[in-house]
């Protein structure tokens, strides 16, 4: 037996290697996650002892229904309007020749990932809020008070999700936006196509990809929306997050936390196989060629 | 109610005897500097195949765009059919245009590619199906077989026909061709510009190549236009052009020649033109029958005739560098002195030897003087 490793053996260490922290950040999420699902199925002070459906057929109540659907309107609802919010703005990006200008629009709607939502909701606050500029202003011209309760409800809150998770929507239209070849375009218009049939009938089926990846990505992102109903919904909005924080911290009522949990991943994991079986295959990504 | 206006298509253009276009002092500048267009005069008989040839950045592309309305001319004029189309976008003027890249729409059928044109135009339904599967047969793409395949199944070839069907179906008063042959291989390349043109003459739709490669245009054009830094330098069949360019570029644009600049250019007695070139001369070359306005002497290699002889009408002496075969011609390259060389071209192999004394002659009236 020779001292060294054989190359195949050495690739596989190389790899384990590489992988290891990834493999550990992600089973640890797998185990907790197991643990989630076990307290689900458990009671109140005895979690991991018992067995029991209580905790499910307690969300069956019209308080957590209500919650639910709730939550998922606002997931749903933003996805939609900060796809549409977001078609101008992708294009705009792509397709202005000043490359000054792209990158300062980029640099705009990428803010909103780097500063956190906490910071965020509170500027939200700032400029639409009861004491906020928006309603100073107001007073300073009408010399009424609190013109605009913009927000601490619903549409606070719709506000918010759909200004933190624009640059979501917008990313993946600009990567699909960015494969249509003006040529395409161009080719269209000669055919006799007015602008707006252009859009219709080329830019938007080629670039559905992207445009469904971003309002999953958005719907993903905001069904499990914590902070911006927090301080933007001025407890009048409750969503499936905030009701698990009420059950595991408030409440301490692990198992029906628990299978809130679970239900939100479901609701999630629901969307996404929607979406695989749904969504058609890029036009754009195999070869053009035959043989 | 408004009124729909309608297209230029054949059917609806009554006046035949004006040109499919004519551009007049057609130019364009980007920004204060660039002129990519300059002063461009150009007019296009119904039916007919134009070519526009120009090396790589000589404006003929943009040139090409402006035609289709796909860039905004800086001043001058462009007429279809006797329409001035300024300000008119693209989907209204009625034209047709093949990419370079072709723009097949990768998300929909063959059928549906075909029919784009048509659905734009409103045409009812089983006329479209009915004009689609007609202009597959034209291009040898028989419906039954293709017709509801994706372009992802196709090859370049049956690629290039599905755009040519594409805008050939509306029935455009002109179509543009961005160097339709490019991506094609050669034997590929000839075969389609054949076929091409077979089709163009037939169904008489007057159209414009734009391309680099001369030999593509000779074949497939009725007239070529050689455009150069935005100027068109010379129009004319493609046999007027070879047989006298108007300057060195057209010259050597359009294939190996030899300039030389002659030494002196003597009238003689006898009522002759003569030149004389370099300290290899032995016989004067007989100007004559030929051009003589110009500075530079032009040999065509096809008209010379090399021998180990010195004949009568030898006019130049030199030795033999090498014999090269290219394109089904023997390339003969021979070192006339003073760091001048010559082309030779021939159908046979002349079996001479590196370094072998040869004398040249020239065809009677082929040589020509032409501007530098």
């Amino acid at each position: 037996m020779t001292g060294k490793a054989s190359g195949a053996s050495r690739t596989v260490l190389l790899w384990s290697a590489l992988l290891s922290p990834t493999f550990l950040l992600l089973s640890t999420l797998l185990i907790c996650s197991l643990f989630v699902l076990r307290m689900s199925f458990g009671e109140r002070n005895a979690e991991f002892s018992t067995w029991t459906l209580s905790s499910y057929m307690a969300l069956a109540d019209h308080y957590f229904i209500r919650i639910v659907a709730n939550t998922i309107l606002y997931a749903f609802g933003s996805a939609i309007l900060t796809t549409i919010l977001a078609f101008p703005v992708a294009l705009y990006i792509v397709r202005t020749p000043s490359q000054f200008r792209r990158r300062l629009a980029l640099v705009f709607i990428m803010l909103p990932m780097l500063l956190s939502l906490l910071v965020q909701s509170y500027g939200w606050i700032a400029v639409l809020g009861p004491d906020g500029l928006l309603n100073r202003a107001m007073q300073q011209l009408t010399g009424k008070e609190r013109v605009f309760s913009l927000l601490f409800n619903e549409t606070g809150v719709m506000l918010g999700l759909i200004q933190t998770s624009l640059p979501l929507a917008v990313l993946p239209q600009i990567s699909s936006l960015r494969q249509i070849s003006r040529q395409h375009e161009e080719a269209a218009s000669v055919l006799g196509a007015p602008r707006w049939k252009v859009y219709t009938k080329i830019i938007v089926p080629l670039m559905w990809p992207g445009i469904a990846a971003g309002s999953l990505l958005v719907f993903g992102f905001n069904a499990g929306a914590f902070v911006v109903p927090l301080i933007l919904g001025g407890l009048k909005v409750t969503t499936v997050a905030l009701a698990i924080s009420d059950q595991m911290g408030t409440l301490l009522n692990w198992p029906l936390g628990s299978a809130l949990s679970v239900l939100l991943i479901c609701i999630t994991v629901t969307m996404q196989i929607v979406y695989r079986a749904w969504a058609p295959k890029s036009p754009l990504d195999t070869s053009q060629h035959g043989n | 109610m408004l009124k729909k206006v309608e297209q230029p298509t054949l059917q609806n253009i009554v006046p035949q005897d004006l040109p499919a276009l004519a551009l007049r002092s057609l130019t364009k500048k980007f920004g204060d500097r660039v002129v990519a267009v300059s002063d461009v005069n150009l007019t296009v008989a119904p039916g007919e195949i134009l070519s526009i040839l120009g090396p790589s950045g000589c404006g003929k592309t943009t040139l090409m765009r402006m035609i289709a309305g796909l860039e905004q001319s800086s001043s001058g004029e462009i007429k279809i059919f006797g329409r001035n189309v300024f300000g008119v976008p693209p989907h209204k003027r009625g034209i047709g245009l093949v990419f370079q890249s072709l723009a097949i729409f990768p998300h929909m059928s063959v059928r549906d590619n075909v029919s784009f044109g048509l659905k734009m135009q409103k045409i009812e339904r089983g006329e479209t199906k009915r004009r689609v599967d007609q202009i597959l047969d034209l291009v040898h793409l028989p419906p039954a077989d293709y017709a509801s395949r994706m372009p992802r199944q196709l090859s370049g070839g049956q690629l290039q026909r599905v755009a040519l069907a594409r805008t050939l179906v509306t029935e455009p008063a002109l179509v543009l061709f961005d160097e339709p042959m490019a991506a094609l291989d050669r034997r590929l390349r000839d075969y389609m510009a054949t076929e091409l043109r077979a089709i163009q003459k037939k169904l008489g739709i007057a159209a414009i190549y734009v391309t680099h490669d001369q030999e593509t245009a000779s074949a497939m054009s009725d007239r070529i236009a050689i455009m150069q830094d935005g100027h068109i330098m010379q129009t004319g069949t493609p046999v007027e052009i070879f047989e006298s360019p108007r300057n060195r570029f057209v010259a050597e644009f359009m294939g190996d020649v030899n300039l030389i600049r002659p030494d002196s250019l003597q009238d003689s007695d006898t009522g002759t033109v003569a030149a004389t070139v370099s300290s290899q001369v032995i016989g004067a070359i007989d100007l004559t029958d030929g051009n003589h306005t110009g500075s530079l002497l032009l040999l065509r290699p096809e008209h010379l005739t090399v021998s180990r002889k010195r004949g009568d009408g030898a006019i130049l002496q030199g030795r033999v560098i090498e014999e090269a075969f290219v394109s089904g011609t023997f390339r003969l390259m021979v070192d006339i002195g003073a760091e001048k060389q010559l082309i030779v071209h021939g159908l046979m192999p002349t079996k001479l030897t590196t370094g072998e004394l040869v004398f040249i002659s020239v065809a009677k009236g082929q040589a020509k003087l032409i501007n530098a």
